[in-house]
């Protein structure tokens, strides 16, 4: 009977969690395009309406290298976002993205070439979570666990008296 | 043995319950939108009473029963849509995205 009435509440404890996770799942995308040291992002998401609104900026890194100090992007039309990279030279970078919107951080990072005219080429944009957002799933699978471990040692020892007091 | 198991299964009912005073304690938002065609695009226009968006939650929208997309803004402009009969289902989420519960949809003929 007890095995019964753990297995619901480990169920309904993964259900709950699982819910919470699959709550979040939307995708975004960017089309870099690069003139000179001047970077145009567009952002856009699956349907592709403008991501508007948003706080972007662009870090360049030596190719798979850590990004340097990242540059503002500043938004024209709604979602296309623009800026000047000034003092770098010419060559191949990678060139990280990051847009936050309304609390949710997206990144993508893809190869440019400055100092020369770059056509636009899609990233893919990848959801960072910035923002700790409270969550009862966590909390619930932590009772679930500290329960499950009580009512085990709980009945390793009844089992135990129970073969001791048989004997 | 069975109080143990017993013992579980309230404290999950606690917290059920808990969690349900904390939801019921909310006022219900309500949700209205028209759709209109824009050139070859569409436009949804989103109203929402009970709720402050952005700043209290979302607005997710889905064409065509497709992956979901977020709206920042209360309109919502998806630039090249095909021609013909279209179904949009919108729905209200919280700050983490949520579902809130309340969702409709409407459908559109695109010329």
């Amino acid at each position: 009977m007890e095995r019964i009435w753990t297995g619901v509440l480990v169920a309904l404890v993964g259900l709950l969690a699982a819910t919470a996770a699959l709550a979040h799942s939307f995708a975004i995308v960017s089309a870099v395009s690069v003139s000179g040291s001047e970077v145009t992002v567009r952002v856009m998401d699956v349907y592709g309406a403008a991501v508007e609104g948003g706080t972007a900026s662009l870090a360049l890194a030596p190719p798979g290298g850590k990004p340097g100090k990242a540059v503002p992007l500043t938004e024209g039309p709604p979602g296309t976002y623009r800026g000047t990279l000034t003092g770098v030279n010419p060559g191949d970078y990678d060139a990280v993205v990051d847009i936050t919107v309304l609390g949710d951080l997206f990144r993508g990072r893809l190869r440019v070439e400055l100092g020369s005219s770059m056509a636009e080429t899609a990233v893919e944009m990848v959801g960072i979570d910035a923002t700790p957002h409270f969550s009862w799933g966590p909390v619930l699978y932590g009772a679930a666990v500290v329960l499950l471990i009580a009512a085990t040692a709980v009945a390793m020892v009844r089992r135990r008296q129970a073969v001791d007091e048989g004997e | 043995m069975r109080r143990s198991g017993f013992f579980m299964v309230f404290v999950l009912l606690v917290t059920l319950l808990a969690a349900g005073c904390r939801a019921a304690s909310k006022p219900v938002p309500t949700l209205d939108f028209t759709l209109e065609q824009e050139g070859e695009g569409l436009v949804v226009r989103v109203q929402v009473t009970g709720m402050q968006v952005p700043e209290q939650g979302h607005v997710h929208v889905y064409l065509d029963d497709g992956p979901e997309a977020m709206a920042y803004t209360t309109t919502y402009r998806i630039p090249k849509v095909a021609p013909g009969a279209h179904k949009v289902r919108v729905e209200l989420s919280d700050m983490q995205h949520r579902p809130l519960g309340v969702s409709l949809t409407k459908e559109i003929t695109i010329k």
